[in-house]
C-alpha cells in the first residue's frame, strides 16, 4: 500500500506499507526517510546503507537514489520531500541573523547535507511518530501537515549540529578542509557499522571501507565519537536487540543471532552489565 | 467530575463572553454551575484532567498560569490558530517536552505542554 500527499507549497509526503519494492530515480526535492518496521536497503551514489528503525537518512537533491524492500514481514517506510522555496526559507531563516532577515535580501542559497544515517530520537521521533499516527487516520490539514514538516527540518537542523558540526569541532586537524574529509570517512566507517552489525565484521573491514588505515580509523573515530568502532558497534547490537526484544517475539537465541552475537551468554552478560537487567526481564517489563 | 484532576480558579471580566471564547474558540466542554451561594460560575473541562472555576469577582486561590496537558502539541497549536486563538509564540523545545503559550481575553496565560520522556526506550 502507497500513499502519496503532494502539498500546495510542493512538499511532499509518501507512507508505504510494503513487502517488496525497488525504486531508482534521481531524487528530486530534500528528502529524509524513515523506516518504522523491518528495513529499507539504499544505495546513494555507489554507496549502500541500511536504514532500521533507529536511523533516518536524508538525500540532497539532485542526488541518484535507490531503494529496496525485501521482506517476509510488511515494512513500513515514511519519505518526506521538501519542496525547494520551502526548504530555501527555511534555511535562510535558520543559519542568518536577525538583522540580515530584516535586511530581506533575497533566499538564494540551497543547503548540502551529508548524506547519511542519523539517529532516529527525540523529538525527531515523537514529532515523525506523530505525523505518520495523523496520516494513518487521514489528516488532510496543510497546515498541520506543514507544521510538522516545519518541526521535522527544525529537529534535523539540531541533529544535524549535534552530529556534524560538534563532531568536525572534535577532531583535532587543524585545516577545515581535512576535518571535513575525515569526519566524511568516518561518517562511512559508521554508516558500514550500522548495515552490517549482524555480521562478523572486522576493523579492517570498517578501515577499508572508510578509506583510512586501521590506527587512523580508531584515533579519530575515537576523536569525533568518544567511543571505539568496537564498542560503538556492541551498543547498536544491544540497542537493536532491545528494540527485538520489544516488538517481535523471536526467543532470545534468534535475537543473539540476528544482532551478530555468537555466543548467548556473553550477550546476556553484556546486555546485564549495559542496562542492569537482564534481556528476559527487559522483554517482561515492556510486556507488561 | 474526574476527582483526580486538576482545579483551577480563574477570573474572567465577563462570564458570558468567556463562556462564548472557551466553548467556540477553545473547544472545551462548559457547564454553568455556582460557585458561592450567590455567586455564578462557569466550569470549564479543559482537558480530562484539568477543570477550570471562571469567576467573575476575585478570590484569593485564584491564578493566571495553567498548564494543559496535550498528547500532541502541534495538532492542538493549529486547531486552536484555526480558531482564531492568538499564541504568543511559535511551539517551542523544553527539557519536559514541547510547549507552546497563548492567553485568553482576560490576560490569562494558558501553556500547551506535551511532556515527553526523552529517556525511554
Amino acid at each position: 500500500m502507497r500513499y502519496v500527499k503532494e502539498l500546495s507549497n510542493r512538499n511532499k509526503i509518501i507512507s508505504e506499507h510494503t513487502c517488496e519494492a525497488l525504486y531508482e530515480q534521481q531524487n528530486d526535492a530534500y528528502t529524509i526517510k524513515f523506516v518504522f518496521n523491518g528495513a529499507e536497503d539504499c544505495e546513494i551514489n555507489k554507496r549502500r546503507f541500511c536504514i532500521y528503525p533507529d536511523t533516518f537518512a536524508v538525500v540532497n537533491a539532485g542526488t541518484n537514489f535507490c531503494s529496496k524492500i525485501d521482506s517476509i514481514n510488511p515494512v513500513n517506510t515514511l519519505a518526506v520531500s521538501f519542496g525547494e522555496n520551502f526548504i530555501k526559507d527555511f534555511h535562510h531563516t535558520f543559519s542568518s541573523s536577525n538583522e540580515s532577515l530584516l535586511d530581506g535580501k533575497e533566499v538564494k542559497e540551497a543547503p548540502a547535507f551529508i548524506e547519511s544515517l542519523y539517529p532516529f530520537t527525540g523529538d525527531m521521533r515523537f514529532n515523525v511518530l506523530h505525523l505518520k499516527k495523523q496520516l494513518d487516520k487521514g489528516l488532510k490539514d496543510e497546515m498541520l501537515i506543514n507544521e510538522y514538516m516545519y518541526h521535522c527540518l527544525l529537529n534535523y537542523y539540531k541533529i544535524y549540529d549535534r552530529e556534524v558540526v560538534q563532531k568536525l569541532d572534535r577532531l583535532s586537524f587543524i585545516k577545515t578542509k581535512t576535518r571535513e574529509e575525515v569526519l566524511k570517512r568516518l561518517t562511512l566507517a559508521k554508516e558500514y557499522i550500522c548495515s552490517n552489525y549482524d555480521q562478523n565484521i572486522t576493523l579492517e573491514d570498517i578501515a577499508e571501507q572508510a578509506c583510512l588505515s586501521v590506527n587512523h580509523l580508531l584515533r579519530t573515530f575515537k576523536e569525533a565519537y568518544e567511543t571505539s568502532p568496537y564498542q560503538f558497534l556492541m551498543q547498536l547490537r544491544l540497542n537493536r536487540a532491545k528494540g527485538l526484544l520489544q516488538t517481535t517475539s523471536y526467543s532470545l537465541n534468534e535475537i543473539v543471532g540476528l544482532v551478530g552475537f555468537e555466543c548467548p551468554s556473553s550477550f546476556i552478560r553484556l546486555f546485564k552489565n549495559t542496562f542492569n537487567i537482564t534481556p528476559l526481564k527487559y522483554r517482561k517489563s515492556k510486556l507488561n | 467530575m474526574n476527582q483526580s484532576a486538576k482545579l483551577f480558579y480563574v477570573q474572567v471580566k465577563q462570564l458570558n463572553d468567556a463562556d462564548a471564547f472557551y466553548t467556540n474558540c477553545l473547544g472545551m466542554l462548559t457547564e454553568k454551575t455556582m460557585i458561592a451561594d450567590q455567586e455564578k460560575g462557569i466550569l470549564v473541562k479543559a482537558d480530562g484532567e484539568t477543570n477550570i472555576f471562571l469567576s467573575e469577582r476575585k478570590h484569593h486561590n485564584q491564578t493566571n498560569k495553567i498548564v494543559l496537558n496535550s498528547d500532541d502539541c502541534l495538532e492542538d497549536y493549529c486547531r486552536l490558530r484555526s480558531r482564531g486563538v492568538i499564541f504568543k509564540k511559535t511551539p517551542s523545545y523544553l527539557s519536559e517536552g514541547l510547549s507552546v503559550e497563548f492567553s485568553d481575553p482576560y490576560g490569562n496565560n494558558f501553556i500547551i505542554l506535551e511532556q515527553r520522556n526523552y529517556n525511554e526506550d
